[in-house]
């Protein structure tokens, strides 16, 4: 039988997750579609984020048109790449002591290696003043490349970040190149760090777990809105399909579970999300941090749940339900996580892990 | 009374000359009470004596489990104020079953009278 908590038994779990990025305030890597739509979820993640350290407010627009530019830049090779969008191109940010970097890696065609190297080497080797009058050139000039993007968009990505833009090209087994950048951007006293190698291996992983969206961060509502958003477009193709709307149910509910109940750290609710893609549905996994005396009453919850069949879930919940207008708890309706185990397919599984001086780090994973 | 929807909560319409309370949209507030506690206050003053029958059209696309406490309360709240004035139009989108079976559940835990109606 699957287990949820390790579908691709690669051993990326969200407790992995956490545990491994544990200096990242915020992680957000993606493999899913490529499209427009999902624009507005990036910067909704990114924004809510960057408002919460005020020592990066002031970059809020910077590294927003980082973002869109980064991600756009995916777009447009992927209008013009043979190779199938999904398996090869991945965006992803994160922001980490006091600085944003945005890593991406997509496919180029073999012949564009070169051309491209020396776009960005020469936008790498100038200065404010020089990138700026390279900028005006371009722009009367008009020398718009042939996938029109003009160069102009490389120019204004080493402007606004003020770094150099790191790249590397990678050749994978079956011949294809990989594009790989980062752009950064970061307050002066923060030094640079390079996450090329962590962002190929987290592609690596996602790849091979068929994760399409990746996620670790503050879980407070205006967080999870955008993370709905993005699961719809990811599971319900252009029209939103009943499965879109089992997923947001469920991812909705999980998210909240995270948004209500865990422990703060930093003065944030912290979890982690994934969402894979599978013969029989999807995988939604959530982890979070929460209190010892807190497992105890979950653990309880979730056998009640596991010693369940679809038609005593269905009672149970419907018990629950019924239960929850005499609750004197306003805030909690004490059926989240039977709702969760319902809209799905019928199973939950969980774990719970002790965490260092923290608490218990509580996994749990559903299949829609 | 007047809710405009938003981003994470549905519209609540209460239209007196055509006897309807409407809520329509998303329903996931992460603080629901503070969302329905005016709602659920309103429900429990107005009067319904000589007004002929009350329709509350439910059509909403998600509502998170916090939600369906509420509107289950407030269906209560009408439940009480007699069955035989109160009609409960439960709306989903055509094919969506889950929607069509959370109708079905609070059909059961209120005794009002249901129509479901698939848009």
């Amino acid at each position: 039988m699957l287990n949820y908590l390790f579908p691709g038994k690669q051993g990326l779990s969200t407790h992995s997750i956490f545990r491994e990025n544990a200096e990242v305030k915020l992680l957000f890597a993606y493999r899913g579609a490529m499209n427009e739509e999902i624009t507005e979820g990036i910067l909704g993640i990114s924004e809510n984020t960057l408002e919460d350290h005020t020592s990066m407010a002031p970059a809020n627009r910077k590294v927003s048109f980082l973002l869109v530019e980064c991600f756009q830049n995916i777009l447009r090779h992927r209008e013009r790449s043979e190779y199938e969008p999904t398996k090869d191109a991945m965006f992803s940010f994160r922001s980490f002591d006091e600085a944003f970097y945005i890593n991406s890696i997509n496919a180029v065609a073999h012949n564009d290696m070169k051309k491209l190297t020396e776009k960005v080497e020469l936008v790498n080797s100038l200065d404010r003043n020089e990138l700026k009058e390279l900028y005006r050139k371009q722009l009367s000039q008009s020398e718009f490349s042939e996938r029109g993007g003009a160069g102009l968009g490389l120019i204004e990505l080493a402007r606004k970040s003020g770094q150099p833009i790191r790249y590397s090209f990678n050749s994978d087994p079956d011949g294809i190149v990989e594009f790989h950048n980062q752009v950064s951007f970061r307050k002066d006293q923060a030094s640079e760090q390079n996450f090329s190698l962590q962002a190929s291996k987290l592609r690596r992983l996602m790849e091979k777990e068929n994760i399409l969206l990746l996620y670790k961060g503050d879980l407070s509502q205006r967080s999870i809105m955008p993370l709905l958003a993005m699961a719809e477009i990811n599971t319900g193709g252009q029209k939103r399909s009943m499965m879109a709307r089992k997923v947001g149910h469920v991812l909705v509910e999980m998210l909240q579970n995270i948004s209500r109940h865990a422990s703060p750290i930093n003065g944030l609710r912290e979890g982690v999300m994934t969402i894979s893609a599978h013969d029989d549905g999807y995988i939604i996994r959530t982890g979070n941090v929460i209190t010892p005396a807190q497992m105890a009453a979950l653990r309880k919850n979730l056998q009640e749940i596991e010693a369940c069949d679809h038609q005593q879930l269905r009672e149970l919940h419907r018990e629950k339900f019924r239960d929850s207008l005499n609750r004197e708890d306003k805030y909690s309706s004490g059926l989240g996580l039977v709702q969760i185990a319902r809209d799905g397919k019928g199973r939950i599984d969980y774990r719970f892990d002790p965490v260092h001086n923290q608490g218990v780090f509580f996994s749990l994973a559903v299949m829609v | 009374m007047h809710f405009k929807p938003t981003i994470d909560t549905p519209e609540v319409r209460f239209d007196p000359d055509g006897k309807l309370l409407a809520i329509k949209g998303r329903s996931l507030p992460e603080d629901a009470w503070t969302f329905y506690k005016p709602v659920i206050e309103w429900a429990r003053e107005i009067s319904l004596n000589g007004k002929g029958t009350l329709t509350i059209e439910l059509f909403l696309e998600y509502f998170n489990s916090s939600s369906g406490r509420y509107l289950l309360e407030l269906l209560a709240t009408f439940e009480k104020k007699g069955k035989d004035r109160i009609k409960v139009i439960w709306m989903y989108e055509n094919e969506d079953e889950l929607m069509a079976e959370k109708g079905e559940e609070f059909s059961g835990l209120v005794d009002l009278p249901f129509t479901f109606k698939p848009a």
